[in-house]
């Protein structure tokens, strides 16, 4: 059953709805952008329903990239800056056999990711917030923390080596 | 740059963040489909999606359901029980016309479910049209007024054989007297009409104009202020410009 399926799109909803609303609502941090942000993401969806279907068991992290990336726009657009760091995940053709997804369910991954992230250091979790939540690009991040350049990038390397093993260990049997 | 040295960077890429000369190597090393960085990236963006997912829950409101299935065009379930209960009261009431001596009263009631049941069928329709319109081949996607967060935002879908589909939040009812109305806006030529409409009282609209359309020559879709007993006269201000992307974009 593919998203050109009524009902396909009603589960798909059903499914994730309050997982992107959650996420635009902490970016965005107004409840009646967040709504917006949510139909926005849902109907870049259905518009692409033929390149979703494809993507079989990696649609989950694809939506949150997506709605990720109509979060980062909007806090540019409110911020009046042109430009920020890049936005990436929505590209369907890349690799759909190499992801997490490959491995993990969706929901692993989240419930791995929320484990990994809380285990942080206090200035290392700051950091990487600051980075996929606020889309502040490294010298902002830097700015924000008081911090040089220099060892933000480093916190970074550091957190995400910890979230990376985290995320490849070995699936328990 | 080896793929050894790029594997401590797939995050920061993948988040806009990679700095030079390393951006430039991953991005090189994507664009000669190098299976390893490409399935490196690939896990740093489900690791960024993961984390995003990972913020504390919020419940949606019952209503942006509601807006989300019907801008997709999937009518509710309950949709088609006032349907079914308005076609038997329709044929009861039919019969009841035909047997009783209350013929009169009967037969306004009658009417008047007789016009439900068409404003039913006609709002199905209508999410067919939207549906037939998100769902086709080489339709296109254009995003209106992100940038202005007071102003009417929104997306457009244009598709070359099924028409116009408009999803508006921050639009207000047009005020006594007035009505929207949407445009085609052709690279030559005057704007052609493209129906009118209302926005609800909580500022979102949804408008679809089907038929086919010469996406090509057109430039932009528009939305503007018309008085209702105006004729089809674009005004010089429009409220919403969707532009068309430039071919090859």
């Amino acid at each position: 059953m593919g998203l050109r399926d009524a009902r396909a799109r009603v589960q798909l909803y059903d499914r994730y709805g309050r997982l992107v609303y959650a996420a635009v609502l902490r970016i965005a941090r107004d409840r009646a952008v967040a709504e917006d942000l949510v139909l926005e993401t849902f109907l870049h969806v259905w518009s692409r329903a033929q390149d979703i279907d494809r993507l079989k068991g990696a649609v989950g992290p694809w939506l949150l990239a997506a709605a990720r990336n109509r979060g980062m726009s909007y806090l540019r657009s409110r911020q009046g800056r042109d430009s920020g760091p890049a936005l990436f995940g929505e590209d369907v053709d890349a690799q759909p056999c190499a992801g997490l997804h490959a491995r993990l369910s969706f929901a692993e991954q989240v419930r791995r990711a929320g484990q990994a992230l809380a285990m942080l250091e206090a200035n290392q979790r700051q950091a990487i917030e600051l980075a996929y939540l606020d889309g502040l690009t490294l010298s902002e991040i830097a700015a924000r923390l008081g911090q040089a350049p220099g060892r933000v990038k480093t916190w970074l390397h550091v957190a995400f080596a910890a979230l990376r093993k985290t995320m490849e260990a070995e699936v328990p049997e | 740059m080896s793929c050894e040295e790029l594997r401590e960077q797939y995050e920061l890429y993948a988040l806009g963040l990679a700095e030079q000369p390393e951006r430039n190597e991953i991005h090189a090393h994507l664009e000669r489909r190098c299976t390893e960085c490409a399935a490196g990236v690939q896990r740093a963006l489900d690791l960024v999606a993961a984390l995003t997912a990972s913020v504390p829950s919020a419940a949606p409101p019952a209503r942006l359901r509601r807006r989300v299935l019907a801008a997709a065009g999937v009518p509710e379930r309950h949709y088609g029980w006032p349907v079914f209960w308005a076609a038997a009261a329709l044929l009861c009431l039919s019969g009841a016309v035909y047997f009783s001596g209350r013929e009169r009263q009967y037969a306004d009631e009658s009417l008047r479910l007789g016009r439900q049941l068409g404003d039913w069928t006609a709002e199905i329709r209508r999410l067919q049209d939207a549906s037939a319109i998100l769902s086709a081949p080489g339709t296109t996607e254009i995003a209106f007024g992100q940038a202005q967060p007071a102003r009417p935002a929104g997306r457009v879908f244009i598709n070359p054989t099924s028409g116009v589909l408009l999803v508006a939040s921050h639009l207000p009812p047009a005020p006594a007297g007035s009505t929207y109305e949407m445009w085609i806006v052709p690279k030559r030529g005057l704007p052609c009409p493209a129906g009118r409409f209302q926005s609800l009282s909580d500022d979102s609209a949804t408008h679809i104009w089907s038929g086919p359309v010469a996406v090509a020559a057109t430039a932009a879709i528009s939305v503007t202020l018309q008085n209702e007993t105006a004729g089809a006269h674009p005004p010089a201000e429009s409220l919403i410009v969707a532009a068309l992307p430039a071919p090859g974009r």
